[in-house]
């Protein structure tokens, strides 16, 4: 099952239609990993620190999961009003195992994004003398699983919203709820000087890859938020009309 | 089976981030697991200095991190200099550690009003990392603790007493209160 479904995904990224959101997403992260050497480099640090510096911010961005967010509710959005989702059902795919093809897809999908990521701070590290392996030495891995855990949720909800209300323009709402949320949350944090304002969505899972070790309340907000949106996702895809 | 995939993700995503939460606490105290004592890092690099070699064997340190591209860290001199004049004595050494060339540090001295009567270790990146983290806010990760300067931390008897980043002149008296409580 999971061999068709990795094929199917190959066949679809295959096409220079979804290759162009692609390279669009390469160069916001080679931009962002750019800023990044510089603001590091701008505290004077160089070859091993300075891959440290890049490795440890790159694991630690919250901006680089709202294009990921961005990319695959267009994504999404673009697979359903095309007819590829119905076009599955049609040829015999139950909605139970479509439901696991998007969580497979955006397991695909994360991977993909994170090999763009490392390919894009590759480039940008060779401007600063910076060399590919410095920055595989210098990662963390338990950085890079809470980073896999912070974009498959991010994911998740992107993929609610692509399946829930399909269409190119509903990533302009979420981008304007994200920046609204940020806002509101560091505003009233420190205006109540309470750390549960950060238990709003998107601040609960951005809390993944802060600085703070999540605390047992955080942690079971975190769950909560996710089973509930992983059963809002199946129900959409039990109770959508696709065409 | 499949009618509950929503529930086994969401019971794997759980136990994969409680999992990394816990390996974070452990990195938390990693950095110095491997040592006796939390300033052997820094007596082992005393005991490599010439000059700072009989010193390695102090009681208690009070250490300053530092930059010459740090505004509030020149500021600062006159004032440590002021707390070295006054409580400096057997057992307590008082450090300053920075991260570039003691060339360019000799440059930069040459220009200023102030100069230091304490000690210097220059270009010492992983020392003044190490002691980042033994920054004792038990709420941050490891590797993600702030680094911000200035920092002055002491140690006392392997236990770190005082840990401040940033100037201010009630950042000065604490750390002059940390001392005087050190030497009673």
């Amino acid at each position: 099952m999971l061999k068709h479904f990795l094929k199917y995904e190959y066949q679809l990224l295959a096409s220079w239609r979804t290759v162009i959101p692609l390279f669009v997403l390469a160069l916001i992260l080679l931009l962002s990993s750019l800023l990044s050497l510089w603001s590091g480099s701008n505290d004077h640090l160089r070859d091993n620190e300075l891959a440290k510096h890049l490795a440890s911010s790159s694991m630690s961005s919250t901006l680089p999961a709202l294009f990921f967010a961005m990319w695959l509710i267009q994504m999404v959005s673009h697979l359903c009003t095309t007819g590829y989702y119905s076009s599955l059902l049609y040829f015999g795919s139950s909605r139970a195992r479509l439901f696991i093809y998007c969580q497979v897809q955006l397991l695909a999908y994360l991977v993909l994004f994170l090999l763009i990521s490392y390919i894009a701070n590759s480039i940008a590290s060779l401007f600063f003398g910076v060399f590919p392996w410095q920055l595989l030495s210098a990662l963390n891995l338990n950085s890079l699983l809470s980073y896999c855990l912070f974009l498959y949720a991010i994911g998740n909800v992107a993929l609610l919203i692509g399946l829930f209300k399909p269409g190119h323009l509903i990533v302009l709402p979420f981008f304007f709820y994200w920046l609204m949320e940020s806002w509101l949350v560091s505003l009233l944090v420190r205006k109540f000087e309470s750390d549960y304002f950060r238990m709003a969505p998107l601040a609960g899972f951005k809390a993944i890859v802060g600085n703070a070790v999540l605390s047992p309340p955080m942690l079971l907000v975190i769950g909560l938020y996710l089973t509930a949106i992983l059963f809002l996702i199946q129900r959409t895809i039990f109770y959508k009309n696709f065409r | 089976m499949i009618k509950k995939a929503p529930l086994l993700l969401s019971f794997a995503f759980i136990l994969l981030l409680i999992s990394s939460n816990g390996i974070s606490r452990w990195q938390q105290t990693a950095v110095y697991r491997n040592y006796d004592s939390i300033d052997e890092p820094i007596r082992n690099v005393l005991k490599q200095d010439d000059f700072l070699a009989d010193e390695s064997n102090n009681r208690i340190f009070v250490i300053n991190l530092w930059a010459t591209w740090c505004q509030p860290c020149a500021k600062e001199i006159p004032h440590l200099n002021k707390l070295v004049d006054q409580y400096e004595e057997d057992g307590m050494l008082f450090l300053a550690i920075n991260c570039e060339k003691e060339k360019d540090v000799i440059e930069w001295l040459d220009l200023q009003k102030n100069d230091f009567t304490y000690f210097h270790l220059h270009n010492h990146r992983d020392l003044a990392d190490y002691l980042f983290q033994l920054n004792p806010d038990k709420q941050y990760k490891a590797g993600q603790k702030p680094q911000h300067l200035p920092t002055n931390l002491i140690i006392q008897n392997g236990e770190i007493k005082y840990f401040k980043a940033g100037y201010s002149k009630e950042n000065m008296q604490q750390l002059e209160l940390a001392i005087k409580e050190c030497i009673k």
